[in-house]
């Protein structure tokens, strides 16, 4: 215990963990969907910074990059073209709050437990080692290949669904006078 | 320098084709006005290059034997062609039949066609993956992309809730099957089917532990999910009955095709040292979407609805096959290819009966059908007889073959079950068939393009061809996979 | 490993470089659009008006800070500060002179003027003007009032869709550095590596042609005009200024801020502008690199670079006022049109010929 206090890292942890767990309860209590958002930015930023720890620069900064800037701006876009709520919503609550609260509960002790079980307490060497981008690169482009060029047809399946659902279809006097011009 | 895996073209090859046709489809579908004039050429390009693709892989399996690829990713293997083989004839069949309904979609007809051959790739992938992550990648292009097909169809409170239900559960069943990964991963410390494989045959034997049971547990879920196996099947009825007829049937082949393929990997390498222990639970899965599967299609009064609780069934005799190990894998692909061929074709006549657009068929439109449409009529009961297992249809010889290996691997409480329901499902496959010829009705008279002509037809000549004379596509299956 | 010392003095350098640049930009460019359009501009504080900026700053911070009643109160103090941050952030990982060897506890320690040099800084870039975008949306939202909330959404949606040409151009230009010929380490997505790989010339050989830099600019020239469009957006800068267009949304999403608040807004958009124009300068112009630099050497060779470096971001930042100058502002559709249906294409079609480039480099050709 005392090796654990000495160490700066683990206090660094120990504040990231707090602010993760805390955000994260934020986002699902926010009354409001703005300040949810912003609490899920809390929890990914400080994700990002699990990951600096780790000395994975690379995974850290793409985070930020994607989730932070990208989805949940994306996020922010959708909720202020349709509604931009400012002050609480009482719609955002309903009556299976405890029922949320047991299950997020359950699979947290089913994670812990999971950890506990397969790692205890034993140290995993190589853990916190820089990972360089080449080496990413290799692994992506190499041995995993396959999977890597799989989730673009994941990606595409859904862009594909989402256009064509969300698109309105033309009228045949449309159509027509498209084919005119 | 980089280091490559071992990159074998002919192992991805009918991926490959489907994939470019699908992008094909979906560019041509955007750029050209005339796209409806080309996307038959290229749907009918695509799959003769998958199966051109398919049979560079026999040949390369028989001058080679099985191989393995992409770092441990991807095995190629005579079981692998088979049921990418059957996967083919699946889209073949259900694009012949429901080519109205693509067409009729009008300028979301190249995003359907590019979609279903996107969920082949998908689906194939299953097939042929020994990973998990790649399993589980190839099980979310298939599926996602079947969410969207469910969806296309024109806007029917019935057809959206149908999609939405089968979008919202078969998310949460790739996010069990997820799940069930991750816990294996800890457990094992491998996502390899080889490393959990030897994982379970070494020393290091654990399989008591809880999570790791857990993790295999809900691996079986989410797969057992997708093919609609009682008791995780309530999602099919509704989806059967309220998505786009002319799709639906693929979808149900589709999404069996995939999971029983991983299902039968999965006995046979990284869970084989452990069947014992696996056998009880698929055996009693088995045991209950029979029953169930069969009881609810008796008191349905809506077609579709009895061919997704047949399904259910169905799901179960497959079941019943992999329960019993790796051995039955002949038995279990044969019924597999004879029951999505005929449900892709009894589908096909659903939706030429109904129009794409409907949502439900009950009984009552089927009424007098027998002389307003006798090839139709004539067709769907082969077809219904196929299904029940009709001696002199191929269904019989598939589920006969099931049963025999059934019985010599001691399950043979499980095999009076399948009987039993087999007998008594007669009764609701047959109800239709009376409807048709014994009972007047006034119902639509479909109209048949020669398209779906030639898919009823070919399903047709197969499930009787088979029946009558099935001893050469076995013992090609049992030269193939011995 | 760094001394903390010296990486805090690298940081502050790094502020006072980029604060002290700012004052003086916001001057240059009343000057320069004064001239421009034919007036004569702050002409009275100081020689040329050049305290000008300095007057404008103290004034703002005297002014009351005016809150609304309807605002989110904790968002909208928190805005401006989001404003300023990134763009500071950003300024880290750009070098800003060329790197010098000193003795450092008794070793020999090269001195790189990058406060931080990791070796992901162009992601790092990347994800830094992809927050940046945040405090436009919050600013806008939590004023309370419609203008404001349109300026912020049409900044989210305009941020995500010119991030995506950026980030292309510039995959472009890592692969480009990272497969130059006689390189063999791999992976240069450092900004001080690029800039290192652009010193030199392309043909050291020919005399008569012997003066071309090896900057990236040249072989990578599409690349460079990608960038450049895709950094004018943004920064929110005319032609982009969508989100504070005057005609149409008052002043956009900083309608209701004043005092300070609004001069850290003010602030921020120069500072982007002049860390965009820095990064630019790194990847496409060759960084601090310039003639002369190799006959000379110590502090008079970094001072030196320094220049160089500053009068070269000069050059860039003097486009961005040129082009606010003459350009009237896009329309909306317009501007989405432009990033999605050519500038992303475009970058893609960019990307993929370079692979092909790089990789007959690497490997050679597919059928020799």
């Amino acid at each position: 215990m005392a090796d654990w206090i000495s160490l700066p890292v683990n206090w660094v942890f120990l504040v990231l963990a707090l602010v993760i767990a805390f955000a994260g309860v934020k986002v699902v209590t926010s009354r409001n969907l703005i300040h949810a958002a912003l609490s899920l930015v809390g929890v990914l930023a400080s994700t990002a910074a699990l990951f600096l720890l780790l000395s994975a620069e690379f995974v850290a900064w793409v985070l930020v990059l994607v989730y932070v800037g990208a989805v949940l701006v994306l996020f922010l876009f959708g909720i202020m073209i349709t509604r931009a709520p400012m002050g609480r919503e009482v719609s955002l609550d309903n009556e299976r709050r405890g029922l949320a609260a047991i299950t997020a509960l359950a699979t947290f002790a089913l994670l812990a437990g999971t950890s506990w079980v397969a790692f205890g307490d034993v140290e995993i060497e190589g853990v916190g080692d820089p990972i360089t981008t080449g080496d990413l690169a290799d692994s992506l482009l190499g041995r995993y290949l396959i999977p890597f060029e799989i989730v673009s047809f994941v990606l595409l399946a859904a862009l594909i669904g989402g256009i064509a659902l969300a698109r309105k279809d033309r009228s045949p006097a449309e159509e027509a006078e498209r084919t005119d011009a | 320098m980089v280091e490559t895996p071992e990159i074998s073209l002919v192992a991805i090859l009918p991926e490959l084709a489907l994939t470019v046709g699908a992008v094909v489809v979906l560019m041509v579908a955007v750029s050209s006005r005339r796209a409806a004039t080309y996307l038959p050429w290229i749907a009918g390009l695509t799959v003769a290059a998958t199966g051109a693709g398919l049979i560079a892989q026999y040949n390369d399996v028989a001058a080679n034997g099985f191989s393995v690829s992409y770092a441990g990713m991807i095995v190629l293997d005579n079981q692998g062609i088979v049921i990418r083989t059957v996967m083919l004839a699946a889209i073949a069949v259900a694009l012949l039949v429901g080519w109205r309904y693509v067409t009729g979609l009008g300028t979301r007809g190249g995003e359907a066609l590019s979609l279903v051959f996107l969920s082949a790739v998908g689906f194939m992938l299953m097939a042929s993956s020994i990973h998990f992550m790649l399993l589980f990648l190839g099980l979310e292009v298939g599926s996602i992309s079947l969410y969207v097909l469910a969806a296309l169809g024109q806007r029917a409170k019935r057809a959206d809730e149908a999609a939405m239900k089968y979008f919202l559960l078969g998310s949460v069943a790739s996010a069990i099957f997820l799940y069930g990964v991750a816990l294996l991963y800890a457990g094992t410390g491998s996502l390899t089917y080889l490393g959990v494989f030897e994982f379970f045959s070494g020393d290091t034997l654990v399989f008591s532990d809880g999570l790791l049971s857990a993790g295999v547990a809900l691996l079986f879920v989410g797969l057992l999910f997708k093919i609609a196996a009682a008791p995780f099947h309530s999602w099919a009825p509704d989806v059967y009955q309220g998505a786009p007829a002319g799709i639906v049937g693929y979808m149900g082949a589709a999404a069996k095709i995939g999971a029983i393929a991983a299902l039968l990997r999965f006995v046979q390498v990284p869970f084989q040292s452990v069947i014992e222990s696996i056998q009880v639970p698929l055996a009693a899965v088995a045991a209950f979407s029979v029953v169930l599967g069969t009881l609810y299609a008796i008191v349905q009064q809506d077609l579709r609805r009895v061919l997704a609780y047949s399904g259910v069934s169905h799901a179960g005799f497959l079941l019943m096959g992999i329960a019993t190990g790796g051995v039955a894998e002949v038995q279990v692909l044969f019924y597999l290819a004879t029951y999505v061929l005929v449900l892709v074709g009894a589908f096909g006549i659903v939706s030429l009966l109904e129009g794409s657009g409907s949502a439900g068929s009950p009984i009552e439109n089927w009424k007098g059908l027998g002389r307003r449409s006798p090839f139709l009529a004539w067709s769907l009961t082969v077809f219904m007889l196929g299904m029940a297992g009709m001696p002199a249809t191929a269904g019989f010889i598939g589920k006969f073959g099931i049963f025999t290996r059934a019985w010599s691997g001691d399950l043979e409480w499980l095999v009076i079950v399948g009987l039993l329901a087999s007998v008594a499902a007669f009764f609701f496959y047959l109800r239709v068939v009376v409807a048709m010829f014994f009972e007047d009705g006034d119902g639509k008279t479909p109209k048949l393009g020669w398209p779906a002509g030639i898919g009823i037809g070919l399903t047709l000549v197969i499930t009787v061809g088979l029946g009558l004379y099935p001893t050469p596509l076995l013992d090609v299956l049992t030269a193939a996979l011995g | 490993m760094m001394p903390i010392w010296l990486a805090l003095a690298k940081v502050l350098l790094a502020f006072v470089v980029g604060l002290g640049v700012v004052v003086l930009l916001v001057w240059f460019e009343r000057k320069i659009v004064s001239d421009l359009q034919n007036r004569i501009g702050p002409n009275r504080a100081g020689p040329f008006g050049i305290l000008q900026t300095v007057a404008d700053g103290l004034k703002l911070f005297f002014k009351e800070q005016i809150t609304p009643s309807r605002v989110e109160r904790f968002v909208f103090e928190l805005a401006p500060f989001l404003a300023v941050v990134p763009a500071l952030m950003l300024f880290l990982v750009v070098p800003i002179a060329r790197p010098i060897e000193i003795t450092l506890d008794g070793a020999p320690y090269l001195l790189s003027f990058a406060a931080l040099d990791i070796n992901v800084g162009l992601l790092f870039a990347l994800a830094m003007s992809s927050i940046a975008v945040y405090a436009i949306v919050l600013a806008g939202w939590s004023s309370g009032s419609k203008y404001p909330l349109i300026g912020g959404v049409r900044g989210s949606a305009q941020a995500i869709s010119y991030e995506a040409a950026m980030g292309l151009s510039m995959v472009a230009v890592v692969m480009w550095v990272t497969t130059l010929p006689g390189v063999t380490d791999m992976g240069a997505m450092s900004v001080n590596e690029i800039v290192l790989r652009q010193q030199g010339t392309f043909f050291p050989d020919l005399l008569a042609l012997s003066w071309i830099p090896q900057w990236n600019l040249i072989p990578q020239f599409p690349a460079f005009v990608i960038f450049m469009i895709a950094i004018f957006a943004e920064t929110n800068r005319a032609p982009f200024d969508l989100v504070e267009a005057e005609q149409e949304i008052v002043a956009g999403f900083n309608t209701e801020y004043s005092g300070m608040r609004f001069a850290m807004f003010f602030l921020a958009e120069y500072l982007n502008m002049f860390t965009m124009s820095a990064l630019a300068v790194s990847l496409f112009l060759g960084g601090w690199g310039g003639p002369f630099l190799d006959t000379i050497d110590g502090w008079a060779a970094t001072a030196l670079s320094f220049g160089y470096f500053l009068f070269k971001t000069g050059l860039v930042l003097f486009l961005f006022v040129w082009v606010r100058a003459t350009l009237p502002r896009f329309r909306y559709d317009q501007l989405m049109q432009l990033g999605w249906k050519r500038l992303i294409p475009t970058a893609l079609l960019w990307l993929i010929l370079t692979t092909l480039v790089v990789s007959f480099r690497e490997f050679g050709a597919p059928w020799a």
